[in-house]
């Protein structure tokens, strides 16, 4: 574009505005526009020069547009989704927990002079799935030992377990004398299995304890 | 649209910027950016502001800016039929002015002094009554005076 109107040529009387000019460029339907620019060389001079000009425009690339957002994805609460999901999903899952009591856990405790409470369990593996506090048993499931006691008790508490079965009477010591260290869930190094269709009662003898903390397996 | 108002909003861009090359380019943008979502309320009078918008953004670069001045150094005799406070509005003046002047008094300064709109139609277009147009003015105008004793004290 040339430069249409040095700034020394006054418009007679308003200009008439480039954007006008513009659509009169493009339909020249305006009397007013027509009448002015007959008398206006201000303005005439820079509607010659819209006129005149050629403008090449930059290639415009159309390109797919975005696939339209659903409501709830412009929506501010979008958010909420997944956090409303998440909180079901946990209640489905956690329902039948929070409505049913929990299956007996059986954990012995027992009072040792000197170290405090100890806490006994039996950890059932069973295909890999691990069950704490079993109370029942099949071929093949194999079982070991967890101590809770206070860590600062004693540096190492003797234990022994012995694993009779009630209806024969018969005594088994499965896994070899040891010692462990106090501390929350301390496996006693070894496992078991149990046999036989009766149940079967599972003691550990801990430290200077005269009575031994006792856990029973009942076949499945 | 963009080949009919294109020329229109390319002419509307360089009589800010000084410069067909960088005019290209902002409408070019401008159209780039919307295409996508493109809808009915994207009217002319909307492509102008979003010209007016690039512009004013470009200008606000200082590179760009400095770029611009340099390059055109001697548009720096402007083009115009309307003058503020006797002086015809340009590059360099918009380029100063951007930092001093809010979004509303630079759409009534481009309007009024680069597109040459009268106050009402400028009231009409920006949607807001004639005398806040005349404030928006005055207040432009003193900057501008402001702006010419900051330079004579140096």
């Amino acid at each position: 574009m040339t430069a249409p109107a040095p700034h020394d040529l006054a418009c007679t009387a308003a200009p008439i505005s480039w954007p006008r000019l513009e659509h009169y460029a493009l339909a020249p339907d305006d009397r007013e526009i027509a009448t002015h620019l007959e008398t206006c060389a201000a303005c005439r001079r820079c509607y010659d020069a819209i006129a005149a000009d050629r403008v090449e425009l930059r290639p415009l690339v159309a390109v797919a547009p975005a696939p339209a957002e659903s409501w709830w994805r412009r929506s501010r609460v979008r958010w909420l989704v997944p956090v409303l999901a998440s909180a079901v999903l946990a209640l489905v899952l956690l329902w039948p927990r929070m409505a049913t009591p929990p299956a007996p856990h059986a954990m012995t405790l027992v009072a040792i002079k000197g170290v405090g409470e100890v806490a006994v369990e039996l950890v059932r593996d069973r295909d890999g799935a691990i069950a704490h506090g079993a109370t029942g048993f099949r071929a093949g499931d194999r079982f070991e030992l967890v101590l809770t006691c206070p860590p600062a008790a004693t540096a190492q508490l003797p234990i022994a377990v012995e694993v009779r079965e009630l209806a024969s009477g018969r005594v088994d010591r499965p896994l070899p004398a040891t010692a462990i260290a106090c501390g929350n869930g301390v496996v006693v190094p070894g496992a078991f299995a149990l046999t036989g269709a009766s149940r079967h009662r599972v003691c550990a003898w801990i430290g200077d304890a005269t009575t031994p903390a006792c856990v029973e397996l009942a076949p499945e | 649209m963009y080949r009919t108002h294109g020329p229109a909003l390319v002419r509307k861009a360089e009589r800010v910027l000084r410069s067909r090359d960088d005019a290209s380019d902002v409408v070019h943008a401008v159209f780039a950016d919307l295409l996508p979502r493109w809808d009915a309320s994207i009217d002319l009078p909307y492509l102008y502001r979003a010209v007016t918008n690039r512009c004013l953004n470009l200008l606000r670069d200082r590179t760009t800016r400095a770029r611009l001045l340099e390059r055109d150094h001697a548009s720096a005799c402007p083009v115009g039929r309307v003058a503020l406070a006797d002086e015809v509005v340009g590059v360099g003046l918009i380029a100063q002015l951007v930092d001093r002047l809010d979004e509303a008094h630079q759409g009534v300064l481009i309007g009024r002094f680069i597109d040459d709109l009268t106050q009402d139609e400028l009231a009409d277009t920006l949607g807001v009554s004639r005398k806040t147009i005349g404030k928006r003015l005055d207040h432009i105008r003193d900057e501008v005076i402001a702006l010419r004793g900051e330079g004579g004290s140096r």
